[in-house]
């Protein structure tokens, strides 16, 4: 029965030519249309970030590395472990690796240019606006960093990034760019641990620790994948399309409350709570055909494909039970005061407000600053997110928030739709 | 095998059904005859187990239906006065989803679905969308649907509104057609009055919430047995001509659709002197007249000094 009532919907959803274009043609035309005429100004990542970066060193990294050197050679290791740990850690040493290896990149050297202080100007240099931001390098940081690393000894520092403009994007990626460094720290630790556990005959197989390197690299140059703009709208149009889907599929109910086909389907003993969760169902299952062949077409099209399809298929689920919420409370709610209003009001208003903060048709992080922050927090935008580092090869942990989001709103739209859902009138 | 007992339902301050009371016997059909607005679909509704009361009780097989509607669903079939079809689907689709709902099993299902198309005439268009169909043929599927799990008692809320009279024919010999053979349960409700007379054994008609009488037709038609129904068909009405005719004396009612003026007078009176007088001094030319026999239509507008129609 239930499935009659998910089959029976689907099919009628394909035979309503009319929504069909809507759904499948029009974001289709608009995803080319988009990427070819805002294609030069998304792929520039226009304009290219520009920053002045000073990095203040409050101690010294060469006191902090003879300190490390004296405390090796004071420790009960056998001779051949201490020798390992100190050709390890001089090839990683904590402030070298992110100020004179990471930041200095080749890829970063057009964007950011590094200004190396001491501790003594601080404080004039932080009154100076003509810098982006100042990465404090507190003192020790690289003697207890290492402490930390390869004795395991826990001691509290850290670094201190300040931005002198308010500037979300530069701030996300200067963040980035600190979680990067952070990887490449965690992978010492794990090397570290690694050679504590196997003892002595690690510190012979360099084979191990290459192809551990390697390994750390690719995944770090995997996670920073440039999107092309055909990529960035055919997700941007998708997600904005798919919730059309959720008001058709109301309109669609409330023609079968109108017309009598609720009342005969419920006096065929078909429960109401069960005819709703059919709806909630099969608006989900046609959002995930919708987004399927909208990838597909953009595939083919444009090249566009997913790195990563367990993730993908993940989000895209999300994204459909979340589409099925809104559909199935737009129901109640069209049910409730028996007219089309509210879904009129979804379609032509709400939709195109979610569109425009969830970044559907521009990159609300670049243009809405701070504002951004609520497109993150909108079905759309986190599935834009989630979808955006799906292809960039995030892994998924670091989709978590946007999935979290997505799930946290197919929670809440279904309580409301169970408190919404009227029991008096029709049975 | 259906009683209503003081059967009512309130929207707000409106009362849509005020405390009727029916009964209906196994193999029946009984006519809900009144206007649009009397309150017929209300009715139906809260009878149908759709929508619960406000007040009252339905007892099915001497079983309340109001807290458990259960055992009335199991029987019931609807035929209601919206043509309750997916227009995007094919016929056989329609009543294939229908069939499912109801848990008939695939042979059986279709079985019943090509039985049921032959019935209603849909037969060869079983394939086509419903959206291509004419409104007669709509009005058939309608009427098919609400056959497919062989219903013991079937409700239909003007089953042939705004269709063609072939149609409207082919849906009155269906439903006669099962009464008699299968017998069937019937509750018909229409303000088309021929098609109750028609069909029905009883009738309840309806107004503005109340049932205004009840019976057989003899028994309904006993109610102006003392009375004459005069038509009289005339070139023009003028408002003074009216006024003129409220002035006959034993006139009980009158109703004026276009040139068609409807007249009730008691059976003792003859009063075709005083019209053509009346006419003549308005200069209204009097084209025909027709004493006919009580008709349901005339026992409204005895009783409410309105026509169905209105």
């Amino acid at each position: 029965m239930f499935w009659s009532l998910i089959q029976k919907d689907i099919f009628h959803f394909i035979r309503m030519k009319r929504e069909l274009l809507i759904l499948l043609l029009m974001p289709a035309v608009l995803i080319a249309i988009l990427g070819f005429s805002l294609g030069s100004f998304l792929d520039s990542e226009a304009p290219p970030l520009q920053m002045e970066l000073a990095v203040i060193q409050e101690g010294d990294p060469k006191e902090d590395w003879e300190r490390f050197k004296q405390e090796i050679a004071r420790s009960p290791l056998p001779k051949e472990a201490q020798d390992m740990i100190l050709i390890q850690a001089e090839n990683s040493l904590p402030t070298d690796l992110l100020v004179n290896q990471i930041l200095q990149r080749e890829e970063l050297k057009e964007s950011i240019t590094i200004h190396k202080m001491s501790g003594k100007e601080k404080e004039a240099v932080q009154k100076d606006d003509r810098y982006t931001a100042f990465l404090i390098i507190p003192k020790e940081y690289d003697y207890a960093l290492l402490r930390s690393l390869y004795l395991g000894e826990e001691e509290g520092v850290s670094l201190k990034l300040e931005l002198n403009e308010e500037d979300s994007l530069k701030e996300a990626w200067l963040k980035g760019i600190l979680e990067f460094y952070q990887e490449q720290i965690n992978f010492s630790r794990l090397l570290s641990s690694m050679a504590a556990e196997k003892g002595a005959d690690l510190s012979f197989d360099s084979s191990l620790e290459q192809k551990f390197a390697l390994e750390g690299e690719a995944v770090s140059l995997k996670g920073r994948e440039p999107l092309s703009s055909f990529a960035y709208y055919a997700i941007g149009m998708s997600v904005m399309f798919v919730l059309y889907t959720a008001g058709y599929m109301s309109q669609v109910a409330l023609k079968e409350k109108k017309s009598g086909v609720l009342e005969r389907t419920l006096l065929a003993q078909v429960p109401m709570w069960k005819f709703l969760m059919s709806k909630w169902l099969s608006t989900s299952i046609v959002v995930i055909i919708q987004v399927l062949l909208l990838y597909g077409y953009t595939a083919i099209a444009f090249q566009i494909y997913w790195p990563d399809l367990f993730s993908f298929l993940l989000v895209t689920m999300l994204l459909g039970l979340v589409v099925g919420g809104i559909a199935v409370l737009l129901i109640v709610l069209s049910y409730r005061f028996n007219s089309s209003s509210l879904e009129t009001i979804y379609s032509s208003g709400i939709v195109t407000i979610l569109a425009l903060f969830g970044g559907s048709f521009v990159r609300v992080d670049q243009f809405l600053g701070n504002l951004a922050v609520i497109g993150s927090w909108t079905p759309n935008g986190a599935a834009l997110n989630a979808y955006m580092k799906v292809m960039q090869g995030y892994s998924l942990s670091e989709l978590s928030f946007s999935l979290l989001v997505l799930l946290t709103y197919v929670v809440v739209l279904l309580l409301l739709t169970f408190f919404v859902h009227e029991r008096r009138g029709v049975r | 095998m259906l009683e209503v007992e003081e059967l009512t339902k309130h929207f707000n301050d409106v009362k849509a059904v005020d405390g009727i009371n029916l009964f209906i016997e196994q193999g029946e059909i009984v006519g809900l005859l009144g206007p649009n607005g009397a309150g017929k679909s209300t009715a139906i509704s809260m009878i149908a187990t759709l929508v619960p009361p406000t007040k009252g009780e339905i007892l099915f097989q001497g079983k309340s239906v109001v807290d458990s509607p259960e055992s009335l669903r199991n029987v019931l079939g609807l035929v209601p006065q919206e043509l309750a079809l997916y227009l995007e689907l094919s016929a056989w689709e329609n009543m294939q989803f229908f069939g499912r709902l109801y848990g008939l099993k695939k042979n059986e299902r279709d079985q019943r679905v090509r039985e049921i198309l032959r019935l209603v005439g849909l037969e060869e268009k079983k394939d086509a969308l419903v959206k291509t169909f004419s409104g007669g043929m709509k009005r058939r599927l309608n009427l098919a649907l609400a056959l497919l799990h062989q219903p013991r008692f079937v409700i239909m809320d003007e089953p042939t509104v705004g269709i063609d009279p072939q149609s409207r024919n082919h849906i009155l010999e269906t439903v006669r057609r099962l009464n008699r053979e299968q017998n069937m349960t019937v509750l018909y409700t229409s303000h088309y009055m021929e098609e109750v007379e028609y069909l029905c054994d009883r009738i309840y008609i309806m107004d503005q919430g109340h049932i205004i009488a009840s019976g057989t037709k003899e028994e309904l038609k006993a109610i102006l047995s003392s009375e004459n129904t005069i038509e009289v068909k005339v070139d023009t009405v003028n408002h003074s001509f009216l006024e003129g005719l409220e002035q006959i004396p034993g006139l009980r009612s009158y109703s004026v659709e276009g040139k068609l003026i409807t007249l009730i007078v008691p059976r003792e009176m003859h009063i075709l002197g005083e019209l053509f007088d009346l006419a003549r001094s308005h200069e209204i030319g009097i084209t025909s007249v027709d004493i006919k026999t009580p008709t349901l239509e005339d026992i409204f507008l005895h009783l409410t000094g309105r026509t169905l129609r209105d």
